[in-house]
């Protein structure tokens, strides 16, 4: 998803050869979560998009059909395009948007143990191996899960 | 040799048709994600493409109303499957066929931003692609032999290329690639069991080699057929192993059916 191409090359792209699989490991930014309860008091930090939870049970029939753990992967990928974002000054990018949804939403095969019934806002940040997190503002949790 | 190309094409169609079924599938499954209300939602995806003239935008805006893109997975899931119980020996109805597999694999990837799923529906685009071309075409022996010869060369490169990026790198020739593959990248984590293998040196330095051989010496598959089956069983498990341990589930079927003509060139080249 990393480029800087024009949208018109963008539109033509899955039909550029992608080639090089697995060359380097390409490390995916840490994705977290804190709710605020109705006194401002924020929770602890949670991961998100966890790598472990969708895999824990995967069996030979998914080979089929694997629909949970591949968008899974294309959610971390836009992690990736976030921080390519940020790096290049993007402001209020597309990727910024959607991984607002995304913290705001229940992702299919990520773990959401508790009840945030009580939590009122939520704000999430981004951790890289190599430069300083990104602190989002805090987001108001909307009446209804937007899932819902 | 020009009945078995054909047979080779329509095979290919088939094959095709089965990745498209199951990535079809996957979509319509994930349909809360991708809705008005989901993550993915086209009006936020669409500022992507505001720098399009206006003739463009509106018909993107078409396809990819909820509703519409409803339509767009359930006409390429249906069509998969008509024709792979066997709408297939209907000529005129593959190359409508192959048509709504290539233009709805174009839409996918537009409203994903590129695509899906990177390389596998790369693969489905360019197999989808030659094989349009080659069914419009059929009559034509030295077209379809030329199309069934690119998807052939994509497949070969997109192991040899992969194979030589992994060789030039460090990491890759000590074994010490691999296990940061899993601990860091964005894939799912492996099962434990291979986890605990591949942090042993000794077996994550041979697991390394096994692929850079694998992926490097993938050329030689044209040589000879039989060598080419054996090839294609290496790169079978290796998808295999790919999904078990990452869950890639569709290379193996985007992949699968590039195999035929790969193996129709390995069998020409035997048989001259």
């Amino acid at each position: 998803v990393k480029t800087n191409f024009s949208p018109w090359i963008q539109l033509f792209r899955v039909f550029a050869p992608s080639w090089r699989f697995f060359d380097r490991p390409v490390q995916v930014p840490i994705l977290w979560v804190r709710y605020i309860d109705q006194a401002e008091k924020p929770g602890p930090w949670e991961k998100r998009l966890l790598r472990k939870a969708a895999s824990s049970n995967r069996s030979w029939k998914q080979i089929f059909l694997n629909s949970t753990e591949n968008h899974l992967l294309i959610c971390r990928e836009l992690l990736n395009q976030h921080e390519f974002d940020l790096q290049h000054g993007v402001v209020n990018s597309v990727s910024s948007q959607l991984i607002e949804r995304l913290v705001l939403l229940d992702i299919p095969g990520d773990s959401q143990s508790e009840d945030r019934s009580g939590s009122k806002k939520l704000q999430y940040k981004m951790t890289f191996s190599d430069h300083d997190d990104y602190l989002s503002p805090i987001l108001d949790l909307p009446a209804k899960r937007i899932s819902d | 040799l020009s009945d078995i190309k054909i047979s080779i094409l329509n095979f290919t169609c088939w094959l095709l048709s089965v990745a498209t079924l199951f990535q079809s599938i996957e979509l319509l499954q994930l349909k809360k994600v991708w809705t008005n209300t989901g993550i993915w939602s086209w009006s936020i995806l669409r500022q992507d493409r505001s720098s399009f003239p206006n003739s463009i935008l509106p018909f993107l805006d078409t396809c990819f109303s909820a509703r519409s893109f409803t339509a767009i997975l359930w006409l390429r899931t249906l069509s998969s499957l008509g024709f792979i119980i066997g709408f297939g020996y209907f000529e005129s109805l593959v190359k409508i066929h192959i048509g709504i597999l290539l233009i709805t694999t174009w839409l996918i990837a537009v409203r994903w931003r590129g695509t899906f799923n990177g390389g596998s529906d790369s693969m489905t685009a360019h197999i989808a692609l030659y094989v349009w071309i080659a069914q419009c075409f059929s009559s034509s022996s030295w077209l379809v032999r030329t199309c069934l010869g690119c998807i052939a060369i994509q497949v070969t490169l997109s192991y040899f290329i992969a194979g030589i990026a992994k060789l030039r790198n460090p990491e890759w020739r000590s074994g010490e690639c691999l296990p940061k593959l899993f601990q860091i990248s964005g894939y799912p984590e492996p099962p434990d069991s291979f986890k605990k293998i591949i942090q042993h040196p000794k077996y994550a330095f041979f697991l390394s080699w096994m692929v850079i051989l694998f992926e490097c010496l993938f050329p030689f598959s044209w040589i000879d057929s039989r060598l080419c089956l054996v090839f294609i069983g290496l790169a079978i498990g290796f998808h295999g192993m790919n999904f078990r341990i990452f869950g890639l589930n569709r290379f193996i079927f985007a992949w699968l059916a590039g195999y035929p003509s790969l193996y129709y060139f390995s069998m020409s080249h035997s048989l001259q």
